[in-house]
């Protein structure tokens, strides 16, 4: 067992150090690219915390992805902020807002939890809509020249630069798939799969499940909130469509894809999705048709990813 | 000083709980002596389980009070009242099928680090742990099978890892809802060892229909009898009793 | 034109509301009664059916009544064929897990509406009302044809109401609906059983939506709000309920037509999707405790 954790930590690290690598021979398009989906990565595996670890489905987590966003864009927009400290008030805001509708909605289990918190962000995304005058509704605002770069400690940061964005994210990327890493496997990441596997007995045993659901939603909501500050951010841009169901569903779908309860499937599964509907968008308008194909076939036949797969049919030790 | 007088480790006192029309418990003042074995039996339907899970917590009570260890627990969670120290395994095994043995137990164990390191550093804590996974899975005869899944364990096995993984909380009171049920006969006398075993510190409330099995464990047994307490006495007292005959030994 | 009749207007709008959500809800709550699964493609049944009607009256020429007629047998036969080919193909497979059914219904709604925007475009396009017919009333006049639409929405639930309480076939659901396992076990094809309540539902809103398709636009994304408002009515009627779920779709059609009037229709779906939330968190009975019936 020893070995195999060792083996598992020295693969999730070389991954990392796979992305940087490539950044040396990547053109501008594709490193923005692949900047795109690291961060839609890093909010998949926020989400996977919650769905994954902890068994619990939601079909709103676009609204915490929309909240991060928001709560970086808006403050720049209007008041000036600093990319710094627009960033960390996203986090704090995300946190927040994930402990109160996670205080909410965790009452709630299976299929009442997902029909509320899509119902939820349904809320949060006719809000950006209903107050445009603010937000810019469906067309977005696009954020100030002085939010392109930013001073930190005694270094100018340059956002329009796509290696410097493709840093950044990789920085946060690999600072939550480390965290991340850690915690599943330690004492928090046995709590969930408890709470997953059998919640009745974890209670019994003398665990606040509740307490656990809900730090576990606080978490994943954070991670989400700062994946949606770091897109705002980094491509200057905050729009309502972040906010729709879309997003909500494409996190699951990225998660399903690559292996719910594994840290690298839903990195994995942010790549391939977005080079599928890439190559499909190519070809037809109609490209969500690949979304509800691979959805549907993913649940029927291949519920455990690709990684929940090899993890099973070869026993590998994978967290 | 503790032996001057037999301490109540837990009481009730006029418990009640229905399910719509029935009245499956029906206000029951019981009591339970520190360090006792207590059989509690009684015909299909006659509240045994409901009964237990109200101390439990894993149903709330109509009305009435429950103490345990001098703390009135009747409106604590029941995640509140295991960490007092009451442990349940239910009568349908509850474990963690996905999860290896070895998991099974640790996440028993952890709850028990939690609460008795909060000082220690994190190393500690883990090694702590294996420790104390390892001593359970010892005792209730399960070390070979740590790296399975619980799922692909036999009956008998899943019915000892519940127990394991219940053990590892260190619970001061142990209800067990009918362990034997379904188990071999060989496996009834060592799970008979394996009581002895446990009890040694502890309380144990244990639910049966296995009659020779609780009459020889048991210091008292319980006669529950539609909702209500039928008789309380030692296991020759009871076998003797002309009410429990006529209700439940009765042929 | 003063509160008196501009009130009657709202009402008239808010009962044709209502006659076609209760159609579109009541195949909603039928599939979570027995099925005991949501189903998030329902939207896409009603745009299908809304296209067909049509596509029906489009490629039919002479008089739009005929089509309409024709539209009003074809659209729910090719749904309800539609819905029962995705149970038995799909959901059959991962049976009807609750939570596995959503995420395959999402998929589902995905296919349905991208199928339909690459057979019938972007464009949304209106469909002929099968007969032009004034009634007037002394402050306004109204469309004739938005009336039938009531009448013949309340027969159509008639005729669910004498199936389902009636006939053998309501009894065989009910059956199943109490008791899967003991349904099986007297003889009862489950399996049959829930293909056919999964079309059945999907065939009640192919029904609304050839009601509606003379009034609306026909788009390929008019799913939506459909889905939204029977999800909110069926959570509001105590799910599964189907005297609540009517009653619902009664009150909250009318109140939508109503406060559309006064408030912006964003901030109306805002608020009331929240309260919908919320009685789905703490009163999961719904509001009109109706739940034993
Ligand atoms: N969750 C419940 N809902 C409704 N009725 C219940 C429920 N649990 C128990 N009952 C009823 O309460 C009464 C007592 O049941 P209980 O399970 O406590 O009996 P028991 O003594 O444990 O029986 P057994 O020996 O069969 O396990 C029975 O009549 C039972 O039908
Ligand atoms: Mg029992």
């Amino acid at each position: 067992m020893e070995n195999s954790r060792k083996s598992s930590l020295v693969l999730h690290i070389g991954v990392l150090a796979l992305l940087f690598l490539l950044s040396f021979i990547l053109s501008d398009y594709h490193q923005l690219t692949i900047t795109r989906i690291m961060v839609l990565a890093i909010f998949a595996l926020g989400y996977n915390i919650l769905f994954g670890y902890v068994g619990l489905l939601s079909l709103g987590h676009a609204m915490f992805f929309a909240c991060g966003l928001y709560a970086a864009g808006l403050p720049v927009y209007y008041l000036g902020w600093e990319v710094p400290s627009a960033f960390l008030f996203a986090i704090v805001i995300s946190a927040f807002s994930a402990t109160l509708i996670g205080a909410i909605a965790l009452r709630t289990q299976g299929v009442a939890f997902m029909i509320v918190t899509l119902m939820f962000s349904q809320v949060a995304y006719l809000a950006t809509l209903y107050f445009s005058d603010i937000t810019g509704g469906d067309e977005g605002l696009v954020l100030p020249e002085h939010a392109r770069s930013f001073a930190i400690l005694g270094m100018q940061v340059d956002l329009t630069s796509p290696q410097t964005r493709y840093y950044i994210t990789l920085g946060l990327l690999s600072a939550s798939v480390l965290i991340v890493y850690r915690w599943v496997n330690g004492g928090p990441g046995r709590e969930w799969v408890a709470v997953r596997e059998n919640e009745l007995r974890t209670r019994m045993l003398g665990y606040n499940t509740f307490l656990i659901k809900l730090k576990a939603m606080v978490i994943s909501g954070t991670l989400s909130g700062g994946a949606g500050a770091t897109y705002g951010l980094l491509f200057a841009y905050i729009g309502s469509t972040f906010a729709s169901i879309q997003y909500s569903i494409d996190v699951l779908l990225f998660t399903l894809l690559g292996g719910a309860g594994t840290v690298l499937g839903p990195i994995l599964g942010s790549f391939i999705m977005f080079y599928m509907i890439d190559f499909f968008s190519g070809y037809t308008t109609a490209y969500l048709l690949a979304t509800g194909v691979v959805l549907i076939l993913l649940i029927v036949y291949f519920p455990l990813g690709v990684l929940g797969t090899l993890r099973k049919k070869w026993r590998l030790w994978l967290p | 000083m503790e032996a001057l007088v037999a301490v109540s480790l837990l009481s009730t006192k006029k418990l009640n709980r229905r399910f719509g029309g029935v009245v499956a418990v029906k206000d029951i003042d019981f009591s339970l002596e520190q360090g006792e074995i207590r059989g509690i039996i009684g015909p299909n339907g006659a509240g045994k389980t409901t009964f237990v899970n109200l101390l439990s917590g894993r149903l709330a009570s109509d009305s009435g009070q429950i103490v345990f260890r001098g703390v009135d627990i009747t409106g604590q969670p029941a995640w509140k009242r295991a960490r007092l120290g009451i442990a349940y395994t239910f009568q349908i095994t509850s474990i963690y099928p996905g999860l290896t043995v070895f998991e099974n137990v640790a996440i028993g164990a952890q709850m028990r680090s939690h609460q008795s390191s909060k000082s220690r550093p994190w190393t500690d804590w883990k090694t702590n742990l294996e420790e104390i996974v390892g001593s359970c899975l010892r005792m209730t005869g399960l070390d070979w099978s740590r790296t399975r899944l619980a799922a692909e364990l036999a009956y008998g096995h899943q019915r000892l890892l519940e127990i394991a993984v219940n053990l590892a909380v260190d619970p001061v009171l142990f209800i067990l809802d009918e362990p034997t049920q379904g188990l071999s006969v060989d496996e009834i006398r060592e799970f008979t060892d394996l009581l002895r075993r446990i009890r040694s510190d502890r309380t144990i409330i244990l639910i049966e229909h296995n009659l020779p099995f609780v009459m020889n464990l048991a210091d008292r047994v319980t006669v529950m009898d539609q909702g209500g307490i039928l008789a309380e006495n030692d296991p020759k007292g009871i076998q003797v009793d002309a009410r429990v005959k006529a209700a439940y030994l009765g042929e | 034109m003063g509160l008196g009749p501009f009130l009657l207007l709202a009402s008239l709008e808010g009962l044709v509301q209502a006659a076609v959500l209760s159609l579109s809800a009541l195949g909603l709550c039928l599939v979570f009664g027995v099925l005991r699964v949501v189903n998030v493609a329902h939207g896409e049944f009603h745009m299908v059916g809304a296209v067909i009607a049509w596509s029906v009256s489009h490629v039919l020429f002479g008089h739009p009544l005929l089509g309409f007629l024709v539209a009003l047998f074809v659209a729910p036969l090719l749904v309800g064929l539609i819905a029962f080919t995705a149970d038995r193909v799909i959901l059959r497979k991962i049976n009807h897990n609750p939570e596995a059914t959503i995420v395959a219904t999402i998929g589902m709604l995905y296919v349905i509406q991208q199928s339909v925007l690459i057979g019938f475009g972007p464009d949304a396009r209106a469909m002929e009302p099968p007969f032009y017919f004034h009634i007037n009333f002394p402050w306004f006049g109204y469309s004739g044809y938005k009336l039938s639409v009531i009448l013949m929405a309340a027969a159509l639930l008639l005729m669910v109401w004498h199936v389902l309480s009636r006939t053998r076939l309501g009894l065989i659901m009910r059956a199943t609906q109490l008791d899967r396992e003991m349904a099986q076990v007297f003889g009862i094809p489950v399996g049959w059983v829930y293909g056919l309540v999964f079309a059945a539902g999907a065939m009640l809103a192919a029904l609304g939506a050839v009601l509606m398709a003379p009034i609306r636009q026909v788009h390929y994304l008019m799913g939506l709000d459909p889905l939204l408002m029977s999800f909110i009515v069926v959570i509001i009627g105590g799910l599964g309920s189907i005297r609540g779920a009517l009653l619902a779709a009664l009150v909250i059609g009318m109140s939508d037509g109503i406060i559309s009037m006064f408030f912006s229709p964003t901030l109306a779906k805002m608020i009331s999707t929240l309260l919908v939330a919320l009685v789905l968190i703490f009163k999961p009975e719904g509001l009109f405790g109706l739940r034993k019936s």
